[in-house]
């Protein structure tokens, strides 16, 4: 049994848990942080060829990079315009 | 030695997830992101290590710890009912995890890990291999900084309606 595999899987699921019960913004955000990670670990270990798992990480991190930047600046608009990041007070589409 | 990074980095995510406080979540967040930097130095790549805590570390934390001086004190940061309770949410993530186990599980080879000199190999993957998905994420990376910063600039004041009945 390899014990990282296993901790991957509960990252991923930690994070999808905060992305989907939780109602800040950043909160959620930092629940798909969590399943980034746990998806950069799964390539770490099973990577078939030496360093095409890491060369993986390394896309990972920059997507994660711009999701960061963008989330944030979609937040930052949130709060202007409603004053507050709760994820239940954004009812225009309602 | 691996059991207790793994063991750190596990506890100090279901604490990101079962903390009440903002602050508190967004801390132990950054204690699980470098307890991931230290299972990449643990597996030989050092390089990632270095990318994982500049990147992560150093720049998605402090954009969330800005983030947490923007929202007001207690604003939606602790879930109610069922959910909000500690022991249904463990057990909830556990059957998670549990789903995924049973669902999908890779032929790990350990023997890959232990190589050393992956950062040779990475630079000559991406130059050769992954090539085209280097190129689309520079790209990628630099559409997306701007137009992050060009959603979150200061807007000019609206320029006022002309009211045309009032200028009759």
């Amino acid at each position: 049994m390899n014990w990282t595999y296993i901790l991957s899987l509960i990252l991923f699921s930690t994070g999808l848990y905060i992305a989907l019960s939780r109602r800040n913004a950043i909160v959620v955000l930092m629940g798909i942080e969590l399943m980034f990670n746990a998806a950069a670990i799964n390539f770490l270990i099973s990577e078939t060829e030496p360093g095409e798992g890491q060369t993986m990480i390394l896309f990972i991190l920059g997507i994660a990079a711009a999701e960061a930047a963008t989330g944030m600046a979609i937040i930052l608009n949130l709060f202007e315009r409603f004053s507050s990041i709760d994820t239940s007070d954004t009812t225009l589409l309602k | 030695m691996k059991e207790i990074i793994l063991l750190f980095i596990g506890i100090c995510g279901l604490f990101t997830a079962l903390s009440k406080k903002l602050i508190y979540a967004a801390f132990s967040l950054f204690l699980c992101l470098s307890g991931i930097a230290a299972l990449y130095l643990y597996c030989n790549a050092e390089l990632i290590a270095a990318a994982q805590i500049i990147l992560y570390v150093g720049g998605v934390l402090v954009l969330i710890i800005f983030g947490i001086m923007l929202s007001k004190k207690g604003s939606g940061d602790q879930t109610e009912g069922l959910l909000g309770n500690p022991i249904i949410s463990i057990l909830l993530v556990l059957f998670l995890a549990f789903i995924l186990y049973i669902g999908y599980t890779p032929e790990i080879k350990q023997s890959v890990t232990t190589n050393s000199d992956f950062t040779k190999n990475i630079g000559q993957l991406t130059v050769t291999k992954f090539l085209l998905p280097f190129e689309l994420i520079s790209f990628f990376l630099l559409a997306a900084l701007v137009g992050a910063s060009y959603m979150s600039r200061r807007k000019p004041a609206m320029p006022r309606k002309i009211n045309l009945e009032e200028k009759k």
